[in-house]
């Protein structure tokens, strides 16, 4: 696969290079995925510490896993994925702290009440998959959109929390509308 | 800023290096597996496991180091199948292997061998750098034909590697009167 000059056709031929055992294209992969995964992370944390946290998880993991990676599917959202990933779990660590100090302090626990944090999260969410599209040519950018949404949405989603799940099927179809407002799907 | 740029990036190549230690440890698992069954199956001696741990030893260092030894992997394991399935299908020897036996082993291996080195080659002929793609995949073609043999003997390795160097006199020749007309 050849790149047309668009940063994720170059980022799909860095990873199919990596795939193959070609240490050369760590450089260049890493150059290109960095900034991408700091401000995903960033916007969906907010916390910079806990961000630089989900970074480096997320881009080791993203490197780790690189030789399974399949050619055939589109880099950018099978590291975002990852990245999500990664976020989920450091909002879980974050909140467990926050429960853990809550009850040593005897203060009694929200209960069910959604998290401020994740619903920040699909605020922002939103914007950020209109961010990391918008550099894309208009052909390519409402596929990468949907892409983005499948894969983020589904690993955003926590299968043991039914109050989440709720909220990834609101998001979802809130992606959907706006998608279908802007005319990319009918 | 940069420092931390700088140490990222480095986690990210020792990352990489895991998985590929990862990725090549499963692949070898998988090859050593798949060949002591067969081993058990055909109830052979204990010397052709130290084979197959060599085999899974080669495709698990070819799967790890990438690039055009990766590529080779597969062709290679399936051109050494070649003199696998001759030595399996047409030697037949019993306890002792020597004398017309053993000239009768090296023959069928030699020419599996041929066979084999022939069709890395044409496997591997789109390859950017088939010369040296070709090297990594015949490496593996008598690890993989000596687990066809009825013994692991030296008649049937230097069969193979008669049959490797026959191989590689044909394609030298190929290209030369490619060039020539």
């Amino acid at each position: 696969m050849t790149g047309n000059g668009s940063p994720t056709d170059e980022l799909d031929e860095m990873f199919a290079r990596l795939a193959r055992g070609e240490r050369n294209a760590i450089g260049r992969s890493f150059e290109l995925i960095h900034p991408l995964v700091r401000r995903f992370c960033r916007r969906l944390l907010g916390n910079a510490e806990d961000a630089d946290d989900a970074t480096q998880q997320a881009l080791e993991r993203v490197f780790e896993r690189v030789s399974t990676y399949d050619p055939s599917r589109r880099a950018l959202p099978w590291v975002m994925a990852i990245a999500a990933w990664e976020v989920k779990t450091i909002r879980r660590r974050s909140t467990r702290n926050r429960q853990r100090q809550a009850s040593e302090s005897g203060e009694e626990l929200a209960g069910n009440l959604p998290d401020p944090e994740s619903l920040a999260m699909q605020r922002q969410l939103l914007e950020v998959i209109e961010e990391l599209t918008l550099a894309l040519p208009e052909g390519e950018r409402e596929t990468m959109k949907h892409l983005l949404e499948r894969e983020l949405g589904a690993e955003l989603a926590d299968g043991s929390d039914a109050t989440f799940r709720k909220r990834k099927e609101r998001l979802l179809t809130k992606v959907r509308t706006v998608l279908r407002n802007l005319g990319h799907v009918k | 800023m940069s420092n931390r740029v700088t140490l990222l990036e480095r986690n990210a190549q020792r990352a990489y290096e895991r998985g590929r230690l990862k990725w090549a440890a499963m692949g070898a698992m998988l090859l050593l597996t798949a060949s002591v069954l067969g081993l058990l199956v055909a109830g052979r001696s204990p010397a052709f496991y130290a084979v197959a741990a060599v085999l899974a030893a080669f495709g698990g260092a070819y799967a790890w180091r990438g690039g055009d030894a990766g590529n080779a992997l597969l062709p290679g394991l399936i051109a050494g199948l070649v003199p696998m399935v001759l030595s399996a299908g047409l030697l037949d020897c019993r306890v002792e292997c020597s004398g017309l036996c053993m000239h009768h082993c090296m023959t069928v291996c030699g020419i599996g061998a041929a066979i084999g080195g022939v069709a890395a080659a044409v496997l591997m002929r789109q390859h950017p750098r088939r010369h040296r793609a070709w090297l990594f995949a015949v490496a593996l073609i008598p690890a993989v034909g000596l687990l066809g043999c009825p013994h692991v003997g030296y008649g049937q390795l230097a069969g193979l590697l008669i049959g490797l160097a026959a191989a590689r006199a044909i394609l030298g020749v190929i290209p030369s009167r490619r060039s020539s007309s």
